[in-house]
């Protein structure tokens, strides 16, 4: 247990480096925005049917510029749900097919968003309106934390299930039942 | 048991009824705390792993994310139950905990599940989708479990001081069915102990063991009572008898001695040849009235002697009573003039007959007719009758001479018995007539009594034969009268 609990904590070092610390550094919120991301797809169940077979691999998609290099270190060995990542660089609406999760920013947001609905992706962004826009998840950083807003509709129009634990988590959701 | 086997029996009951609802209910109690016990700890434990698997998975976007705030929130839920001192859910280190006021904060990495210091930790890794974000680890106190044992183990000394209570009540009145008869038994023995009074009897409580204890005991003392008696009236009789063979020795010594220096007298007398013709006449009278005493005696010695080795015999005939009676008169005649006494004979005309021995019925008239005689005062009258009484010949003799009291009375046919033993004696005699008198009535089918109304009233003695049945063809009675008759 001891050497589990060290392992863990080695890793967790390893992986986010100091929790709390302030947001400054774009190094480090770069790296815990990575972690959420995969700490999302943890706590959303997607509908059977967005995976073609029991070892289809999860597809995080995120924008070219969008946690370079830190993201690709994060995700390295991780599964979700008992599948490997396959991480997925984006530019194009017609690149957004297949994938699960959509880490977007930029001006075609609204367009990829769209589609992403019909493509059962949890979209994840980070511009103020990204929420009315159609998105699910939004990062905010208040006080030099990052946190989270969530939209309900948005997660029901992609037919995902977010679990209500992450709920708790979230400053502000949207479309509660 | 050393102590209890020296108790008293009524105690000894009471402290075994005791001594077995004690071990009961301790033997009872023990086990039931200790189920108890057990029951609580898996209780607790079950408890503690549930609420920890439910933090773990409440919590675990919480760790996840390392909110703090919100790992803090849910591990707050536990503050409603009092058995949780602490939460403490480490992910890389502690990031969030609660514990009770008055429980000690959580220590900085995760510690060993199990029961430790009073306490209870139980852990749980939070996982989501095969990912492991950090461990839930709950501290519950056992001091309630604790309390509530206590209370049961209060509880159970309650009931054993309130059982041990009607154990002793109970036990106080169910002792007297076993102790009391018992008790009575040794009372009842200690009393016949002490007072050697083996009349006192055992009183039967019950129809068990013990009831037939009292009744065997009351058997054996019974018999006891019975031999005890038997003994002492054995004991007086060999007593008494002791003491009439004495008597009996003095005076047959006496009876003895008596007509020798009358006769060793006359002797000495006569050999030295003065006396006169008319003297030497009344001394060989007197010689050969002597020597007859001492033969009577030495004969009432043998027949006595006869009886009672059993060799006393009699022959059997048909024989006629009145000649009998008047050959009796005839030998006690000279006593009789001597003392001026009359015999007056009242007899039936008609012969009466009974079966026996002419000899030996002259001897029991004689020894009655000299009786009479003997203690008549002189210049009285002996009546004397024969008489036929429903098939009975009855015959008195009847003197008006110093009588019999009324304790001696019973005892006149004893042998060795005479109403006076002192040693100056009025009357001469062994005292064996009467008994010799007796058997030999007895011998013929009959009896013979005595009676009298006191001192110097006289007495009465009779007897009674049963008749001889003569047939008619028969050649007539036997008696020495008719013999001589024909």
């Amino acid at each position: 247990m001891k050497i589990a609990v060290s392992a863990l904590l080695l890793m967790s070092v390893h992986i986010f480096g100091g929790w709390a610390a302030a947001t400054q550094d774009t190094t480090l919120s770069n790296k815990i925005r990575s972690a959420f991301l995969l700490n999302f797809a943890r706590f959303v169940d997607w509908p059977p049917a967005s995976f073609s077979s029991g070892n289809t691999p999860f597809t995080l998609c995120a924008s070219e510029k969008l946690l370079p290099g830190v993201l690709e270190t994060t995700i390295r060995g991780e599964t979700v749900n008992g599948r490997t990542i396959e991480l997925r660089r984006v530019s194009d609406v017609g690149e957004i097919k297949g994938c699960h999760l959509l880490y977007i920013s930029g001006a075609h947001t609204p367009v990829l968003l769209r589609s992403a609905a019909a493509a059962n992706a949890l979209t994840v962004g980070e511009t103020p309106d990204f929420l009315k826009q159609g998105g699910t998840i939004r990062f905010v950083e208040v006080a030099n934390r990052v946190r989270f807003e969530i939209s309900l509709n948005a997660a029901d129009r992609a037919q995902l299930r977010v679990s209500s634990r992450l709920l708790r988590l979230a400053d502000i959701v949207q479309g509660a039942p | 048991m050393y102590l209890i086997r020296n108790l008293p029996l009524q105690r000894k009951i009471v402290a075994v009824a005791m001594i077995v609802t004690a071990a009961a209910l301790v033997l009872a109690g023990v086990t039931l705390i200790l189920i108890d016990f057990n029951r609580a700890r898996a209780d607790l434990l079950e408890e503690t792993n549930s609420a920890v698997r439910i933090l773990a998975y409440n919590a675990a976007a919480a760790a996840a994310f390392k909110d703090a705030e919100d790992a803090r929130a849910i591990l707050d839920s536990l503050a409603n139950e009092q058995s949780f001192a602490a939460a403490c859910l480490y992910t890389d280190g502690l990031l969030a905990e609660y514990h009770g006021p008055e429980h000690e904060p959580c220590p900085p990495f995760l510690p060993e599940n199990g029961f430790t210091n009073g306490y209870l930790i139980a852990s749980s890794s939070i996982d989501q989708n095969g990912t492991q974000y950090g461990t839930v680890s709950v501290r519950a106190t056992l001091a309630p479990m604790y309390a509530q044992i206590r209370a049961r183990i209060a509880m159970v000394f309650g009931i054993l001081l309130l059982a041990g209570v009607i154990a002793y009540a109970l036990s106080s009145r169910l002792k007297e069915l076993i102790a009391e008869p018992v008790l009575s038994l040794a009372a009842t023995a200690g009393a016949i102990t002490a007072k050697e009074d083996y009349s006192i009897r055992a009183i039967k409580h019950s129809n068990d063991e013990v009831g037939q204890l009292s009744e065997s005991f009351n058997q054996m003392l019974s018999l006891i009572e019975k031999r005890n008696s038997e003994l002492k009236q054995r004991t007086e009789e060999l007593v008494l008898a002791n003491r009439m063979k004495d008597e009996f020795l003095a005076t047959l010594s006496h009876e003895l001695r008596t007509p020798l220096n009358s006769m060793l007298g006359w002797i000495v007398l006569l050999r030295e040849g003065r006396l006169t013709g008319a003297q030497v006449d009344k001394a060989l009278a007197s010689i050969d009235r002597n020597v007859r005493l001492q033969a009577s005696v030495i004969n009432d010695l043998l027949d006595v002697s006869r009886i009672i080795s059993g060799k006393f015999t009699m022959e059997s005939s048909v024989i006629e009573l009145q000649p009998v009676m008047e050959r009796s008169m005839e030998v006690v005649k000279p006593a009789a003039q001597a003392r001026q006494t009359a015999i007056h004979l009242h007899a039936p005309h008609d012969a009466v007959l009974v079966s026996g021995d002419s000899f030996r019925l002259q001897q029991v008239f004689w020894n009655l007719l000299s009786n009479a005689v003997k203690f008549s005062p002189e210049k009285s009258v002996v009546e004397v009758s024969i008489e036929e009484v429903a098939g009975q010949a009855v015959v008195r003799v009847k003197d008006k001479g110093v009588g019999i009291t009324a304790e001696f009375l019973p005892h006149v046919f004893d042998r060795f018995r005479q109403a006076d033993s002192s040693s100056t004696r009025e009357y001469g005699g062994l005292g064996l007539g009467l008994s010799i008198v007796r058997h030999i009535v007895e011998m013929h089918g009959g009896k013979v009594w005595a009676e009298s109304d006191g001192i110097q009233r006289g007495s009465t003695f009779s007897l009674q034969l049963p008749l001889a049945e003569v047939r008619q063809d028969s050649e007539g009675p036997v008696g020495l009268r008719d013999t001589a008759r024909r």
